[in-house]
């Protein structure tokens, strides 16, 4: 942040895009919890982009970095629950089933473009992966229904995980 | 559009950053907003004529000082709103701590004071000085208000009504300066009430306006 207050625009470059990782599983999760969906929390996302970039000259140098980011974050949450309970009210009733069916939508996307990351890792990842990081199994169950031990569960998750970043890295950079 | 070309397109063409613009930009704010306190007070009601008598200068003096503590006390917590991230360092015991001491001493005047002299206490030098009081105060506060939300805007506020009342306070203090030399009501507990329900009155507003004034 420091070098791209300073003008550098390729350490800008990346902090943006690690920010962006970073808030968007902050506000999937914030979004899925009101029962919004994904595209709304990109959307945020994309204005809290656009504000962090707008105000980065209130960033005060000698303060911690994230603690700004996240004030900027949830204000701008907060911003937008204001904003839509009145535009929720103003909705007609018909109109709302466009909008739950929009948010259905993005789920299932996210859900395919996984599933597609998933068929290119190894089998044994695959299944780690799927009890423990999407079927919030515990290692140990994960580990007898795959029928191996502990630590090898752990491994291939490990494994798993990294393969799946360098997917989406290749594809992000295609 | 994609989030990637947003990200794109905000690293491109990047310009450094001063440091240091939000703290000028509301100094710049508060000395404009005073200046057109003081402007307004002379255009409209002057300074007191007997202003060269050593005690009404005091007096004077004294509820400058008055004025100046209550902005003094504000201001820190004013620049500190506009960066987010540091807005819950709000102490409001600090910033009220000029308008309640001076209640203190107030109260402990009128108590030890003569019955005869308490209603020159509190509604000062004649019957109007309360109500024109209130009225030039607020009146002469709009300005730097208006100003001061204006600097705010620059930065980035959260807590939109704390901030827009932090404001007000600011705001109150500098047309209670601008008042303080036109003011000819000599006495504490004067002060403490009416300067006080004034620089209220203008906190409500600030926090009144806030919300809406401020959102970014």
């Amino acid at each position: 942040m420091t070098a791209g207050l300073d003008g550098d625009a390729i350490a800008y470059h990346r902090l943006l895009e690690r920010l962006t990782g970073h808030l968007r599983a902050y506000y999937r999760n914030r979004f899925a919890r009101i029962g919004h969906g994904a595209a709304e929390a990109e959307d945020l996302l994309q204005e809290v982009l656009i504000a962090v970039h707008t105000h980065r000259h209130t960033y005060d140098l000698s303060q911690p970095f994230m603690p700004w980011i996240h004030a900027i974050a949830r204000y701008k949450f907060l911003d937008y629950l204001r904003r839509t309970k009145y535009s929720f009210k103003d909705m007609p009733i018909e109109r709302a089933e466009e909008l739950t069916a929009d948010s259905d939508m993005a789920a299932i996307e996210s859900g395919l473009d996984l599933h597609r990351l998933m068929s290119q890792i190894s089998l044994k990842a695959r299944k780690a992966i799927q009890y423990v990081k999407l079927e919030g199994l515990s290692v140990s169950e994960a580990a007898t229904r795959c029928g191996i031990s502990e630590s090898a569960v752990k491994v291939a998750v490990h494994r798993g995980l990294k393969a799946l970043a360098l997917q989406v890295r290749k594809e992000s950079g295609a | 559009m994609n989030t990637d070309r947003l990200i794109d397109a905000l690293s491109a063409n990047l310009e450094r950053v001063s440091h240091g613009r939000l703290e000028k930009t509301l100094i710049l704010a508060m000395v404009t907003g005073g200046a057109a306190a003081f402007a307004l007070m002379l255009a409209t009601v002057g300074p007191r004529p007997d202003l060269q008598s050593t005690a009404h200068l005091e007096w004077s003096a004294i509820k400058l000082l008055y004025a100046l503590s209550v902005i003094g006390a504000g201001v820190p917590f004013l620049i500190r709103s506009m960066r987010p991230g540091l807005e819950n360092g709000t102490h409001w015991p600090v910033i009220l701590f000029p308008l309640v001491a001076t209640i203190v001493v107030a109260f402990v005047m009128f108590v030890l004071g003569r019955p005869q002299t308490w209603r020159e206490m509190l509604f000062g030098a004649s019957t109007f000085s309360p109500a024109r009081c209130l009225l030039c105060i607020t009146f002469f506060s709009a300005i730097p208000l208006a100003v001061l939300i204006w600097a705010l805007r620059k930065g980035a506020p959260i807590r939109l009504r704390i901030c827009g009342a932090i404001a007000g306070i600011v705001a109150g203090g500098l047309g209670a300066a601008a008042y303080g030399l036109a003011c000819m009501s000599d006495t504490i507990p004067f002060i403490a009430i009416w300067y006080g329900a004034a620089i209220a009155i203008c906190a409500v507003v600030g926090a009144q306006v806030g919300p809406s004034l401020l959102r970014w």
